[in-house]
């Protein structure tokens, strides 16, 4: 399989990290989305800020497994087979089935709490990179970044 | 094939409006900062305070959300782990 095209873009405090961007599918959601790609994070997760974008109905998705990040605690709601559409370098459309996409979901769901937590971003974890084989080639410096099998 | 082609071009459009939010990345924290902002063709045609506002809002102008990349960037003296 060809490269899977990266872009390395400014986060937190400015600084360069690696994203992906991709097609979710289901049967009810088609939504552009931009993740970082994050190798020391276990899951692959629905940001809550792209939950809201794509109309999810947070309140009653407060279920599944209990994940801190960034000192918030949420839910890992499982969000079923999801298919990911993502760019190679050779302009091609590669398609993964994946299964164990969550979306973050708060344990505490008010105003207050989601304007803290928008600046947190959908992630390409571990798990999917595992499942598919991928490896991520990143270079600050150069600001180079792809996925590759 | 045609379905292909449309779904490149929508990840094209999103990589493109993705690089110009880092590109414009100061100048778009001073004015949006603590906001939520819709970016389509390299332009914010929307922000709001809070991603719920922001939607209500694309929707009201019938705006298709599926093409557009909704952003928020975090203020310049917070930081995070995840």
């Amino acid at each position: 399989m060809p490269r899977i095209h990266c872009h390395v873009r400014r986060f937190i405090r400015g600084k360069p990290f690696p994203f992906a961007a991709f097609l979710l599918r289901t049967s009810k959601i088609v939504k552009g989305i931009d993740a970082l790609i994050d190798t020391g994070s276990p899951f692959t997760v629905l940001s809550t800020k792209d939950a809201l974008t794509t109309r999810l109905p947070l309140t009653k998705m407060q279920s599944g497994e209990t994940v801190s990040l960034a000192g918030y605690r949420f839910f890992n709601h499982p969000l079923g087979s999801v298919i990911m559409n993502f760019r190679t370098e050779t302009d091609e459309l590669v398609e993964f089935s994946f299964s164990s996409m969550g979306a973050l979901v708060p344990t505490k769901i008010d105003r207050k709490m989601l304007s803290e937590i928008k600046d947190i971003p959908t992630i390409i974890g571990n798990d999917f990179l595992e499942e598919f084989g991928l490896v991520l080639h990143y270079n600050p410096k150069s600001m180079i970044a792809y996925l590759e099998s | 094939m045609e379905e292909k082609a449309q779904l490149l071009k929508l990840l094209k459009a999103s990589e493109e409006d993705s690089k110009w939010v880092s590109e414009k990345y100061d100048e778009l924290r001073e004015k949006y900062e603590g906001k939520v902002f819709a970016v389509r063709g390299k332009k914010v045609i929307d922000s709001a305070e809070s991603v719920e506002q922001l939607m209500d809002e694309l929707e009201r102008k019938n705006e298709n959300i599926a093409l557009l990349l909704i952003e928020s960037i975090p203020p310049k003296n917070a930081s995070f782990i995840l």
